[in-house]
């Protein structure tokens, strides 16, 4: 195998016999699909560059490219490069798979099939950039599955579809759905004390594991089933139920002694707590902010980008 | 207990999560393959992020992972709770039925030679072999089966009978006949219960009469007595009474009368029920599915999926299901065969004079257990009109 950079595959290949069986198990395939071993050996290191640390250890860097589904990401990034054979054995393999994951999620036939049809659009590449073909397929990475990357690209397509539209519902639509002339939201002088609730309130929810957060913002923001969040975590239903149980006390008992700590009563920190949020000064500004200053999947093009690099 | 007002208002006024992680790290994440550190990082995004939660919320695939086991077996729900006790039940009816048939038969068998007194040293010696047969052990072990209730309403319905055989005999023989009609012809468990109290009341009276020729007139008159105790059960329930013509009742029916009122609370009706439920519950067929890793799944509901070990590090693209026979296949030309519904499997490897398929396959078809056909990634057709046995390939 020829020399390779710092977070080459030849380096991977020396630690991981087992990725290098499995190299050479995929090279009649990335043969048949027209992807030379040394073009994908390119690709795997371009990938570890993007995903691991500076410094990785070996460890680290087996276990990332163990992880890899090289199989579809060869066919992936075939695919992109434009070889014939691969597209034959993407359409067979997953342009049904496309169309069904669509009708999923768009529910409604019709937007679904164009839904897929965009994607599918994006996927071989109708764009040109430097005289080079751009398929979305360069930047599979192979981290998931393929399939379950086709699900994420169509479901960010979908929910960028969804909020391009919702810019464009006329005045009358918004004024029939009552958003137009929806009661003000009441502007009161914070008081004092809710600024100590609030800050102990972000004290608490900062301590918590990331994890936490995730439920709590999934079901109570998002109204989420707890079967929802409890197949996205792969855990129990029952899991996520004790988990928000706990949760919802752990919360109420972290903020009742930081606010007992700055100075409130037992009785004060119990009152403030019951106030309603509604009766708080909340900076909306700041909260739509959260929606509209990062730019919605800004990176993409980058990756893809890299992709073709 | 709910969460505080304001902590779902400060949540929801979260910071800036900054950019947001591509399909990639989305999927890796949905699909529990990212490391700790990189998992951790896209949760804190996602904890922040509704855009990208709705994001791994609809590329959330379809079908429910699988499970470690089964609902259908963890009786969890109520109806199939409630039949498994309906099912005991019965189960327990038509043990306890079987086994007075059999000592009814005995019975039966033994009366014809008693009736007869030409010779009262046989029928002495039939008394014998008959009273070592109504000996207490079988009845023993039913009443150690059933409970203590069940015993007392026999006892009350030999009482019972013992009264309607003084009727009978007051009404005389012209009403045995419209009474006997009424009777279905399988002999019911009311009559066979009865049948046995008698056999009790006819070991007593042998044993302090001794004489076969009275033992006959009794025996006579205990049947009669058995017949009409049993169309009085049958009158006795008249809203039942279409229930009862219908011949799936019987059973039921007569269990729920004859043998016990410890078996009153679950109805007639009732035992239909989760005796459907269980016809349902038995009659499941599996339905069959790939998930997106090539990892074979079965379902009996639709709704949860099991993983079914086939083969280590196979990657399936394929699989059909005709009955209990299973065919799966995917990566380099893996094919595998059940034809026990996924308990067993056996590799087959398809070949065309010598030469193995090494494609993937990516259709397979089967009419029948044994024609069959493959489609692979190199557009070759493979089929098969003797379950796999040879192969012919077609480009």
């Amino acid at each position: 195998m020829p020399a390779m950079a710092q977070n080459g595959v030849q380096s991977v290949g020396v630690i991981s016999p087992e990725l290098e069986s499995r190299m050479a198990e995929l090279q009649a395939k990335t043969q048949e699909y027209g992807l030379g071993r040394e073009q994908f050996v390119a690709i795997l290191n371009e990938i570890g560059a993007k995903y691991l640390p500076p410094q990785p250890s070996e460890r680290e860097r087996g276990e990332f490219f163990a992880s890899l589904r090289l199989e579809e990401l060869a066919l992936a990034r075939a695919c992109a490069a434009g070889h014939e054979r691969a597209w034959e054995i993407f359409m067979v393999r997953y342009r049904e798979k496309l169309y069904d994951i669509a009708a999923y999620i768009a529910k409604e036939s019709s937007a679904a099939r164009e839904l897929a049809d965009s994607i599918y659009a994006d996927l071989y590449g109708t764009g040109t950039r430097e005289g080079k073909r751009i398929s979305k397929l360069a930047s599979y990475t192979g981290r998931g599955s393929l399939e379950g990357w086709l699900r994420t690209v169509l479901a960010q397509e979908y929910v960028n579809r969804y909020r391009k539209q919702r810019r464009l519902v006329s005045l009358d639509e918004e004024s029939e759905a009552g958003v137009q002339f929806a009661a003000a939201e009441p502007e009161l002088a914070p008081a004092a004390h809710d600024l100590r609730v609030a800050a102990a309130t972000d004290e608490a929810l900062a301590a918590l594991p990331a994890e936490d957060r995730f439920v709590l913002a999934s079901y109570y923001l998002d109204h989420r089933t707890l079967a929802e969040i409890a197949r996205t975590l792969r855990v129990h239903e029952s899991t996520i139920s004790r988990r928000l149980d706990k949760l919802a006390k752990t919360l109420r008992k972290q903020i009742l002694a930081t606010l007992r700590r700055k100075g409130m009563s037992r009785r004060q920190a119990e009152e403030a707590l019951q106030m309603d949020v509604r009766d708080l000064h909340v900076d909306i500004r700041t909260c739509l902010a959260q929606e509209t200053s990062a730019k919605p999947f800004s990176d993409k093009k980058a990756e893809a980008q890299a992709g073709e690099g | 207990m709910g969460v505080p007002k304001i902590v779902l208002g400060r949540l929801r006024r979260a910071s800036n999560p900054g950019n947001h992680p591509g399909p990639d790290l989305l999927t890796a994440f949905a699909e529990q393959a990212l490391a700790k550190r990189e998992r951790l990082h896209v949760l804190e995004h996602l904890a922040q992020c509704s855009e990208c939660r709705e994001i791994v919320s609809l590329a959330r695939p379809e079908i429910a992972e699988p499970q470690t086991s089964l609902k259908l077996f963890s009786l969890r729900s109520p109806i199939l709770r409630w039949s498994a006790v309906a099912a005991c039940v019965v189960g327990a009816v038509v043990t306890t039925r079987h086994l007075a048939q059999k000592n009814v038969e005995t019975r039966v068998t033994a009366k014809a030679p008693f009736s007869d007194t030409k010779d009262a040293s046989q029928g002495v010696d039939l008394k014998t072999d008959l009273t070592a047969k109504l000996q207490p052990q079988p009845l023993a072990k039913q009443d150690s089966v059933l409970s203590h209730g069940l015993a007392k309403q026999r006892k009350e319905a030999a009482a019972n009978s013992r009264a309607l055989a003084v009727n009978a005999e007051k009404a005389g023989t012209a009403k045995k006949e419209p009474l006997a009609a009424a009777v279905p012809a399988a002999p019911s468990p009311a009559l066979l219960s009865k049948a046995m109290d008698q056999e009790r009341q006819k070991k007593i009276t042998y044993d302090s009469l001794g004489s076969a020729a009275r033992t006959s007139d009794e025996a006579v008159m205990n049947e009669t007595v058995a017949t009409s105790a049993s169309a009085e059960v049958a009158d006795a329930r008249p809203g039942k009474a279409k229930d009862a013509k219908d011949p799936r009742m019987k059973a039921p029916m007569a269990a729920s009368s004859g043998i016990g009122g410890a078996v009153a609370p679950v109805t007639a009706n009732q035992m239909i029920e989760s005796r459907a439920e269980l016809n349902r519950a038995v009659d499941l067929t599996p339905r069959w599915n790939l998930s997106s890793e090539g990892i074979l799944q079965r379902s009996f509901d639709g709704r949860t999926w099991q993983a079914v070990p086939v083969a280590d590090n196979a990657i399936f693209r394929a699989v059909s299901a005709v009955g209990p026979e299973i065919w799966v296949g995917g990566n380099g030309g893996s094919l595998y065969h059940s034809s026990d519904s996924g308990q067993h499997w056996t590799q087959v490897k398809p070949a065309v004079n010598g030469s193995p398929l090494t494609a993937d396959i990516v259709g397979i078809e089967f009419a029948d257990a044994q024609h069959g056909k493959l489609t692979t990634s190199n557009r070759e057709t493979w089929t098969t009109s003797d379950a796999g046995q040879s192969w012919t390939r077609e480009k």
